[in-house]
């Protein structure tokens, strides 16, 4: 009905119920079988702390993680660099291993050689053809290259300069067929002979050696200085094939060269001292 | 005057390419003709008269730079040069194949006339049959090359003739 109200609630006074607070606290503090109260509450809330703790600190893992991870990425971009900064001085390191090699193979093919300068050519141009196997390097007459200057790596002989001009000169490679070198084999007989080109294709043959001399493959083939158009000791390849026939006089032999004529590289002119 | 100039150009490129790429481009053995290839498409533009001059200077560029004696490669390709011409632009023009097997022939003209050549100069040679193994691949990398480079002679020419492509 209009105008009714409730009646008012009676509540306690504020400083009762603070009384009834600290009563409270007073009693639980103070030993006696309240304090089984206190397991109750353990009891109850310490599954609920494991719960939550527990995935606190997968969370707190987690975070963690991400922080390995971007500290372990930085650690691995750094040893990367370092990883190729090895690996780059070790390229540069085997380099100079092979150019160590070769300087102490040349060092024993100048002493094996008449005297003369080592003079460091470059290839500039090549003649492959089935007429001609030559190169052009980038040294002439200017340079201390003439006509007929020897042209070596550390490996052996790679032909004579049959034109020189004042900048360049023209290489006659030994694989090309107009080449002659009088040859001899690094074997107990000593035998000796003429080792021509075979046009293209890295092959050389030795021809007119005497059917008496014993040729074994795996020979070493060196120049034999006859005809001082070549030094001698030389080495020009190995015999891998030898070719006899009862009819003829001489016999042949087929010699790998030492040095591969389609990979030129680090070339020397034996030129004369003056 | 100018085309002149333009083809020493285009020949000095060619004589480069063939002594420093063409050694790196082997086909069954053979390598690319560049010089010659350039000469033959000169020749097949402009005919025989321009076709030998062009001839003969691009095989004195290519005795520079090879090992051949010197003026060998000049006759020959001014030779050659002349005889390429011979046949009418359009002919060429309207017949591709007959365009490719004329690069062809060319080609194996020029090398048998070069072995017939060293061989009176008195150098050692390798049999002809050796010879020819390694000469047909190159005269079919000629016959390929001649296309584009007949295709660039065409536009250098017209470039220095002021010709203007129309566009409609």
């Amino acid at each position: 009905m209009m105008g009714m109200t409730e009646p008012p609630r009676r509540q306690l006074p504020r400083w009762a119920s603070t009384l009834v607070v600290v009563v409270v606290a007073v009693l639980l503090l103070t030993p006696g079988p309240w304090r089984e109260l206190e397991k109750v509450g353990s009891s109850v809330l310490s599954p609920i702390q494991l719960g939550v703790s527990g995935t606190i600190g997968e969370v707190s893992s987690v975070f963690g993680t991400l922080q390995r991870v971007r500290d372990l990425a930085t650690q691995n971009a750094d040893y990367r660099e370092e990883i190729d900064r090895l690996e780059s001085e070790l390229v540069r390191l085997r380099e100079l291993e092979v150019e160590n090699t070769d300087l102490r193979n040349l060092l024993g093919l100048k002493e094996r050689t008449r005297p003369g300068t080592l003079l460091p050519v470059s290839v500039i141009g090549r003649d492959d053809t089935a007429y001609a196997q030559a190169i052009t390097v980038d040294r002439g007459t200017t340079g201390g290259v003439v006509e007929g200057t020897v042209i070596v790596t550390h490996k052996g002989l790679v032909g004579r300069v049959v034109k020189a001009n004042p900048l360049s000169a023209k290489v006659m490679l030994l694989n090309d067929i107009n080449s002659s070198v009088a040859i001899r084999l690094q074997s107990d007989t000593r035998a000796t002979g003429i080792l021509r080109g075979q046009s293209q294709g890295n092959s050389l043959v030795v021809v007119h050696i005497p059917q008496t001399d014993v040729i074994k493959v795996g020979d070493v083939v060196i120049t034999s200085g006859i005809g001082e158009v070549y030094p001698e000791g030389l080495v020009v390849g190995k015999v891998t094939r030898v070719e006899r026939n009862e009819a003829d006089p001489f016999q042949a032999a087929a010699v790998e060269p030492a040095v591969d004529m389609n990979k030129l590289e680090r070339l020397y002119a034996l030129a004369e001292e003056k | 005057m100018t085309h002149y100039l333009a083809a020493t150009g285009l020949l000095l490129v060619a004589a480069l390419a063939q002594s420093l790429v063409g050694p790196h481009l082997p086909l069954f053995g053979g390598r690319p003709d560049f010089v010659l290839t350039v000469v033959l498409a000169w020749a097949m533009l402009r005919g025989s008269g321009e076709g030998a001059v062009v001839g003969f200077v691009g095989g004195l560029l290519l005795d520079s730079v090879s090992y051949s004696p010197f003026g060998l490669n000049g006759a020959l390709l001014g030779l050659t040069g002349y005889l390429g011409g011979i046949g009418q632009t359009n002919f060429y023009r309207t017949n591709l194949g007959f365009f490719l097997a004329a690069a062809s022939a060319m080609t194996l003209l020029y090398h048998t006339a070069t072995y017939l050549m060293l061989q009176a100069l008195g150098l050692a040679l390798p049999p002809v049959d050796e010879m020819y193994r390694l000469v047909l691949p190159s005269a079919v990398w000629n016959a390929l090359l001649l296309v584009p480079v007949s295709i660039a002679c065409r536009r250098l020419l017209r470039a220095l003739a002021g010709w203007r492509q129309l566009k409609v």
